[in-house]
């Protein structure tokens, strides 16, 4: 276990230690002065090493804190922390801010892990504490707040006016139009002419119907159901309907899909041309 | 004292009273005095010398420092239990805490602690004693929304760090440490359930050497003096401790005891098991028996048969009696053995129905059936034998018997010319079925002979045809199918062979309806 785990150094572990919450400004301004502090100190140490001053407070002092005891309050209310920043050069940012502190909060302790991966255990957390502006800089932040809201108000878009508005552009010119419609008018008139042939079928009497189709039989004894609508001209169903009453279908056989005479017809045909005789 | 001009300066000492300890500057920066000082003179409302303002605040002013070093990384750890006590004034003796990520007790940490337990997304912290045990998860990083900056005492100065990372630490619950002395109670714990123990072995072992009992004994006495001294040392807690920890004994003692009862139960069963094989292998050996009497009297019987049919039956009438005496008097042996006799008795029952079946084929005079007969009521007896080969060690002469029927079987089929084999079973009521199936046969095979005799190849012709049309013209549909296809049915084997004859058919005559059903006629051209 030594091995595998490392000892947490517990000298400073009864240390108080604050804990504070800061705006995002603050944590700006403070990470800047500790860049601009590093890279100033590098600078001083290589020009002349012998500034004892600037080597003895390397780190730059960014704040400070007022703690102030009104000894006319309560007890509980007696202490009270305001910190007043450095002065950094920002126009209208607070300077001070007042810091409250905050009564109830989970028991806490702070660790910390050097370069060299020593633990150590830096205190427990006594204070916790908020930043809010101080009211003294009311005025500088209400400029502040001015400001913002000018920047808001800024329009990015703006309305124009159309110089040519005379109409020209804005719509098509009906001559396209009219061209454009010339095409389909020429092909619709195609179809037409077929049209009037297909409705001009109509049904003939069934029995000048059935004499026309004997007549035929006597010319060839198999027609096929194409052959007979081209020479009767007469609707498909209508003419199907007949043939099926006069004629048989000639499923096999080198008649095969062709229509017979019935041989019932056949011999009536044969009586009546001897009754004629 | 202060960096800046305007910082506060405060004097050596209290203006007032000279104390040097808890010192403050008065509102205006004026002065300085002490809390108690302060205080009186805010109440008595005097004024700074100085300025003449009334002082209403008692202040001090502290710089602080943002740490550029970077040294170290800071992260903060929430403890909802509570703080554990790191400092060791709390503590009467020092103890060492140590950090590790956990996941990782097997090797040795590599790079920074806090990287890996981010990593793995949680730590173990733990003293060595093992009484303080926390395992911590992260919680969160630092946000650009919100930054926590520890503000820690240096001197007069405040140093500011920015603070990495959030933990939050849990307690582990874990078991005690004990004592030396809370050890030895757990040891006399533990030599009085071996006394318990020691009880289960003298009522559970039923049969055993006498030097093992010895040893018990023995055992027996070694607790029974440890136990005094646990008595001795102890007082009246100890005594309840000792009484519950007896009773704990006598308790697990019983599972034992039930577990030793059904060890005797599963030895008794296995010698059962043993007594039944043995005796199952003398009944397989009555059974193999049995077959090589039936194979050896089956020669003779067919030679008998040739001679004198009837002289043979008396004896395996009497065989089956014999048999059957046997078994009715091993079934007096016990409930279990009755079981297998029964097993067996069925057995017989059907070796009885295989030697009636050969008393009926005798007296019939066609030989052939016999030879099939007899082929098949072979292949039966080895279904028998089969079984009993599988767990036994006499399977070499079961393959050798079997060998042989085979022959028997290959010779016989070869003699046997007739394609067809009725299937006889071993029940006598079947067996009479069949013989008259036999019987009808006859008829049928005549028609299929005259078939087989009259068979042309040559197609139907149209003169055929005409022949039969003219006889019986004009046919009605219904009856075509009926008498007239079934005249030329047995020539009509392809279907090649009935277009062309339909064509034929087609070629002569023509269908005609008369009185609403339809005709075949023959045309005037054929008649």
């Amino acid at each position: 276990m030594a091995e595998e785990a490392k000892n947490l150094e517990t000298a400073r572990a009864d240390r108080s230690v604050w804990l504070m919450k800061c705006p995002t400004v603050v944590s700006r301004a403070w990470q800047e002065a500790a860049t601009a502090a590093a890279s100033s100190s590098s600078s001083s140490d290589a020009a002349a090493g012998a500034n004892s001053n600037s080597n003895a407070n390397p780190n730059p002092v960014v704040a400070k804190v007022i703690v102030s005891l009104d000894p006319l309050r309560s007890e509980d209310q007696q202490l009270q922390f305001k910190m007043e920043m450095a002065q950094t050069g920002n126009g209208n940012t607070p300077k001070s801010y007042s810091l409250n502190m905050f009564k109830d909060f989970v028991p806490m302790c702070v660790f910390s892990e050097s370069n060299q991966g020593k633990l150590s255990c830096e205190g427990k957390v006594g204070h916790k504490f908020d930043m809010e502006p101080h009211s003294d800089n009311l005025v500088n932040y209400g400029k502040l707040c001015r400001e913002r809201t000018q920047k808001s108000m800024i329009k990015n878009r703006k309305l124009m006016v159309l110089a040519n508005d005379n109409g020209m552009s804005m719509r098509p010119l009906p001559g396209l139009v009219g061209l454009m419609s010339s095409g389909p008018k020429q092909k619709e008139k195609k179809p037409l002419p077929v049209k009037p042939s297909d409705m001009k079928r109509t049904r003939r009497d069934r029995r000048e119907l059935e004499n026309i189709l004997f007549k035929l039989f006597e010319r060839q004894p198999n027609w096929s159901l194409k052959n007979l609508m081209q020479e009767t001209d007469q609707p498909e169903q209508f003419l199907k309907e007949i043939l099926n009453d006069l004629c048989f279908y000639n499923k096999r056989g080198p008649n095969q899909g062709t229509h017979e005479l019935k041989p019932e017809y056949k011999k009536s045909t044969e009586d009546a041309d001897a009754t004629a005789t | 004292m202060g960096v800046s001009a305007d910082g506060l300066v405060l004097k050596a000492a209290c203006e007032r009273c000279g104390s040097s300890s808890d010192l403050h500057g008065t509102g205006c920066r004026h002065a300085t005095l002490c809390v108690s000082c302060g205080s009186a003179m805010a109440r008595s409302g005097d004024c700074c010398p100085v300025c003449a303002a009334p002082i209403a605040s008692l202040i001090r002013e502290y710089n602080v420092l943002v740490d550029t070093t970077g040294e170290k990384q800071y992260t903060i750890g929430k403890f909802t239990t509570g703080v554990p006590p790191f400092s060791d004034r709390e503590n009467a003796g020092s103890r060492s805490w140590s950090l590790h990520p956990e996941g990782q007790q097997g090797r040795q940490p590599t790079g920074n602690i806090w990287e890996n337990c981010s990593n793995r997304k949680s730590c173990i912290l733990e003293d060595d004693t093992g009484d303080y045990q926390y395992q911590g998860q992260i919680q969160g990083l630092q946000s650009a929304a919100s930054t926590y900056y520890l503000l820690m005492m240096h001197g007069k100065d405040v140093h500011a760090v920015p603070a990495d990372s959030w933990y939050n630490f849990s307690k582990i619950s874990q078991y005690k440490q004990l004592t030396l002395e809370e050890a030895e109670e757990k040891m006399s714990r533990r030599r009085s359930t071996a006394t318990g123990y020691g009880r289960w072995m003298m009522k559970a072992a039923t049969n055993g050497a006498a030097a093992f009992s010895s040893d018990v004994t023995q055992l027996d006495d070694a607790n029974e003096g440890e136990t005094d001294q646990v008595h001795l040392k102890k007082g009246n807690k100890n005594g309840d401790e000792n009484k519950s920890d007896k009773g704990s004994g006598e308790e697990r003692a019983h599972v034992p005891m039930t577990k030793g009862r059904e060890e005797e139960g599963s030895k008794d069963r296995d010698f059962d098991l043993d007594d039944e094989i043995e005796k199952g292998d003398d009944w397989e050996h009555e059974e193999i028996f049995t077959d090589d009497d039936e194979a050896v009297d089956v020669d003779p019987e067919e030679g008998g048969d040739l001679a004198d049919p009837e002289i043979p039956a008396p004896p395996e009438i009497k065989q089956d009696d014999n048999e059957k005496h046997g078994g009715v008097g091993l079934s007096k042996s016990g409930k279990e053995l009755k079981k297998l006799l029964r097993r067996a008795a069925g057995q017989n029952e059907s070796d009885d129905d295989d030697e009636d079946t050969d008393e009926d084929e005798s007296p019939s005079p066609v030989l052939a059936p016999k030879q099939q007969d007899q082929l098949k009521s072979e292949p039966q007896e080895d279904n028998h034998s089969k079984p009993t080969v599988l767990g036994h060690p006499y399977s070499t002469p079961h393959v050798s018997k079997s060998n042989q029927k085979r022959r028997q079987r290959g010779d016989d089929s070869k003699t046997c010319a007739t394609p067809k084999k009725p299937k006889i079973e071993p029940d006598t009521k079947k067996i009479v079925v069949k013989e008259e199936t036999s019987c009808s046969l006859e008829p049928t095979s005549e028609p299929f002979a005259s078939a087989r005799s009259d068979t042309n190849v040559s197609p139907i012709t149209v003169e055929e045809i005409r022949v039969v049309l003219r006889l019986y013209a004009p046919i009605a549909m219904r009856d075509f199918s009926k008498d007239f296809m079934p005249r030329f049915s047995p020539r009509l084997r392809s279907p090649e062979d009935r277009e062309v004859f339909l064509a034929n058919l087609r070629k002569i005559s023509h269908l005609q309806k008369i009185n609403g059903q339809k005709y075949i006629i023959l045309l005037e051209e054929y008649k």
